[in-house]
């Protein structure tokens, strides 16, 4: 597959745009947990702001609409994320691949034709069970209650739905509507469909 | 005595190797394992790397709340049926610090920028996905400024902004995607052709060292491995 410069950029720069947020997220997540933790609930904290992770991925895919850019955007995250000194180091690669590989499949559904609401939220859905599996082992969750399981994976899917599928979705709507994304696949449907409804009128 | 051996060792075969030693780490189950493995990390961040200590315990300030939570957590709510309540709090939070010990005995002693020139020479990553991703790394600190700014211009006009600030993600993004753009368009037109077949400002080469002492590191690992059972 070709890629071009352009992409590989862009894909690069809105990450770490989305890393800005994800600070903010986390410091949610580090109040939720602590929060939490006098009830015996405190990993439910980082499952709440989970979503904030995944959000590059589907946000590029749904401009760019091509096939893999969902893990080429989730394993150039990690490695940037590797190089500015993340606590996990080389594993983040791994779980880059294993969510791209989740925002993938949400698409692959409709052979990559249908970029829309339902496939963004399939995609999340994806995004937050496939990673979760892949670290119910890396993190041995095994020892935990079904209960505890259940309820993890609940609030990890609720927030990839709210930040990975709508927010995302909104966010690069609007960002069409500015006329930002005219050199994409995104922004060019869109001037189309404007063009179509002003020749209507 | 701290020597800087670890930082010196070739940064695409110190990834792979700990890349390696943590999908070995997903087929364990005893915190005796995991504690081993922080432990063996920390013992190299101090002793063989020249890394510095100060910013290490910053770093893991936040560690120890997410340590303390899975702690309690397993305590609390282990599955009783099949480990006993201190087991179960034991394994959750070795393996967060198993991880996390791994992560920063690569973070701490690689160099960013080794890193990339590292890839393209020993693992053929194509000079266009090394470059732009370099290009995005070398944007960081005027990302960060941007970011700044765009959300002191909220404040000034008394938008409130929130936990989650889509606002100021929204103008950032704008100004970011023209960037790239635009940085695309420099790179391209000052002859950046994103094929292998080109001078490079800095050379990695394998030596006989990194051999040696991954090779010495994986041993004891594996050797913890059948161990710590």
């Amino acid at each position: 597959m070709k890629w071009k410069l352009k992409d590989i950029l862009m894909i690069a720069i809105v990450g770490v745009l989305f890393s800005f947020l994800f600070l903010g997220a986390n410091e949610l997540g580090v109040m939720l947990t602590a929060a939490l933790t006098p009830a015996g609930y405190g990993p439910l904290g980082y499952q709440i702001i989970y979503g904030a992770w995944f959000m590059a991925a589907t946000f590029a895919t749904y401009i760019i609409q091509k096939a893999g850019v969902g893990i080429l955007a989730e394993i150039i995250a990690a490695a940037l994320e590797t190089m500015m000194g993340s606590m996990f180091g080389p594993s983040a690669i791994l779980s880059g691949l294993i969510q791209g590989v989740g925002c993938e499949l949400g698409f692959l559904v409709t052979a990559y034709k249908k970029f829309n609401t339902f496939t963004m939220i399939l995609s999340s859905v994806f995004c937050s069970v496939i990673s979760f599996i892949f670290e119910y082992y890396r993190f041995g969750y095994g020892v935990n209650t079904k209960q505890m399981l259940v309820l993890m994976l609940l609030c990890r899917t609720i927030s990839s739905v709210l930040l990975t599928g709508i927010a995302s979705k909104l966010l690069a709507d609007q960002l069409a509507n500015a006329g930002v994304l005219r050199g994409y696949k995104l922004g060019i449907k869109q001037s189309i469909k404007k063009n179509e409804t002003k020749g209507a009128a | 005595m701290r020597n800087g051996l670890f930082d010196s060792i070739n940064p695409s075969m110190k990834f792979f190797v700990i890349l390696l030693a943590s999908i070995l780490l997903i087929f364990t189950s005893s915190w005796k394992m995991n504690l081993f493995v922080f432990a063996l990390s920390l013992f190299l961040l101090i002793f063989f790397s020249k890394a510095s200590l100060l910013a290490f315990i910053k770093s893991f300030l936040p560690v120890i709340l997410m340590v303390v939570a899975s702690f309690y957590s397993g305590y609390i709510n282990g599955n009783q049926a099949e480990h006993s309540p201190i087991d179960s709090a034991l394994l959750l939070s070795s393996r967060v610090l198993a991880y996390i010990g791994l992560g920063f005995l690569f973070s701490f002693t690689t160099n960013k920028k080794a890193l990339i020139m590292s890839l393209i020479d020993q693992c053929h990553l194509s000079p266009k996905f090394a470059y732009g991703i370099l290009a995005a790394v070398n944007l960081i600190p005027t990302l960060q400024r941007e970011w700044t700014e765009v959300n002191l211009a909220y404040r000034v006009r008394r938008k409130k902004v929130g936990i989650l600030p889509f606002g100021p993600l929204f103008n950032s993004l704008v100004n970011g995607i023209r960037w790239s753009e635009n940085v695309a368009m420099a790179m391209e037109s000052k002859g950046f052709e994103g094929d292998r077949n080109r001078t490079y400002f800095l050379k990695i080469y394998v030596k006989p060292m990194d051999f040696l002492f991954l090779g010495i590191f994986l041993g004891i690992f594996l050797l913890g491995m059948i161990i710590f059972k």
